[in-house]
């Protein structure tokens, strides 16, 4: 992911409502953390030939590898937004800090992919840090005020979220095996089969920010 | 027989020692009666060379971006790429610390120049066990010109290819050739609220390089 991509701080404040749809039943969904302990392949390198879910991926040091994308190979982008790409319904997982009078002040936005919602628990959770996570969804935006906000639906209730300048906001992108090109720089992963190549489990890469 | 760059006339054999203070190419000609031969040698100068071997932070600035707790990037002994200490994105509770705090969003930084260079590149190992696709290491270079971090690398869940075979990852960033006003920043975020993975969790950088010609 050697693609240059520039953090946009944009100069309006914004105000950015959004409503959490908790569904019964998704409150608590540990997917997310049912990682495997340990990825047994991992390519680093750019796309030098496709052929049906065949890639071929040239490394650092020139050498070639075999990846065959599987049925449920997940192919995800990555992007750094500003916050006014940010539209209601998208799902969103925001950390941030408690102050002193109770309100929030975001540190991080993350942008959920469709695929990748269903997997987030959903809801709002301290964290060892001390600081809140809470997974939403977005109901409405505006842009103009003094601060910039975002509102957040908890249980039938909303919550306010200040977001600061330059708060890194990520919008996670599920692609089609059919979007990756050649010349794309992709992290594979996966398990290595008998003959040398891998089976992918995901091929990750990053999009440069717009703008 | 003789050098370039002002070391002037050497003996047929032997050694030269040179001492330059920034990448340099010397070139050698030989000339006898049967013509004159040229050879090249270029000696490389990193602009960075840390192995946090010394002190820490030293050059480095750190800092949270996030949660109530006082955790930051430090000097770690649990493991390194090489010698016997690397950074850790956690370390600042203990050096021998393996694991990292739910919901930490940490940094580390450090200015460098590519004034006068035409091209540069980064390169230093890793190692990051996370919540895969939650929580990433990004890595930025920080250009003063346009007030922007510019991300150049970004790792999540188990990815410990530039850890274990001892090759850096090495990331060419002679888009920043010329600037005076540049840093490099790596950068923690959790933002899923579970457990880390199976221990080691967190990220780990070692051997950070940055050569410019």
């Amino acid at each position: 992911m050697n693609t240059m991509r520039r953090i946009h701080r944009p100069a309006v404040p914004a105000v950015l409502f959004l409503s959490l749809m908790l569904l019964a039943g998704t409150a608590v969904n540990g997917s997310a953390q049912n990682q495997p302990a340990a990825m047994t392949a991992a390519i680093d390198g750019t796309i030098s030939d496709m052929s049906g879910t065949v890639l071929t991926i040239t490394v650092a040091d020139g050498g070639r590898k075999v990846v065959e994308l599987q049925k449920d190979t997940l192919v995800l982008a990555r992007q750094f937004v500003a916050l006014e790409s940010i539209k209601p319904n998208d799902p969103l997982g925001v950390a941030a800090r408690r102050e002193s009078d109770g309100s929030l002040t975001a540190n991080g936005i993350k942008i959920f992919s469709p695929e990748l919602w269903t997997r987030v628990r959903k809801g709002q959770f301290p964290m060892q840090s001390g600081d809140v996570m809470t997974n939403a969804l977005v109901t409405r935006y505006a842009v103009g005020v003094q601060d910039r906000l975002q509102y957040m639906k908890i249980d039938n209730g909303t919550t306010a979220i200040m977001v600061p300048e330059g708060t890194r906001i990520t919008r996670m992108i599920t692609d089609r095996p059919a979007d990756l090109k050649t010349g794309m720089h992709v992290i594979v992963r996966g398990t290595p089969n008998a003959d040398g190549s891998v089976a992918a489990s995901s091929v990750s890469f990053a999009i440069p920010a717009k703008g | 027989v003789s050098i370039d760059q002002g070391i002037g006339s050497v003996s047929a054999s032997g050694s030269q020692t040179v001492s330059p203070t920034s990448t340099t190419t010397y070139t050698l000609t030989a000339t006898n009666a049967g013509g004159t031969v040229t050879a090249s040698c270029t000696v490389t100068i990193a602009l960075v060379a840390e192995g946090f071997e010394g002190t820490f932070p030293g050059a480095w600035t750190v800092g949270k971006m996030g949660g109530a707790i006082n955790v930051t990037w430090g000097a770690n002994r649990f493991m390194a790429a090489s010698g016997s200490w690397s950074a850790f994105c956690a370390s600042s509770l203990s050096p021998d610390n393996n694991v990292y705090t739910d919901g930490i969003y940490t940094y580390m930084e450090r200015p460098f120049s590519l004034y006068g260079y035409s091209s540069a590149a980064l390169s230093f190992n890793y190692y990051v066990n996370t919540q895969q696709y939650y929580d990433y290491l990004n890595v930025f270079i920080y250009d003063a010109s346009t007030s922007s971090y510019n991300l150049i690398m970004g790792s999540s869940g188990f990815d410990t290819m530039y850890w274990s075979s001892g090759s850096p990852k090495t990331i060419d960033i002679s888009t920043y050739a010329g600037k005076s006003s540049l840093k490099i920043r790596f950068e923690f975020q959790n933002m899923y609220p579970s457990s880390p993975p199976p221990l080691p969790s967190g990220a780990w950088v070692d051997n950070v390089v940055i050569t410019a010609h």
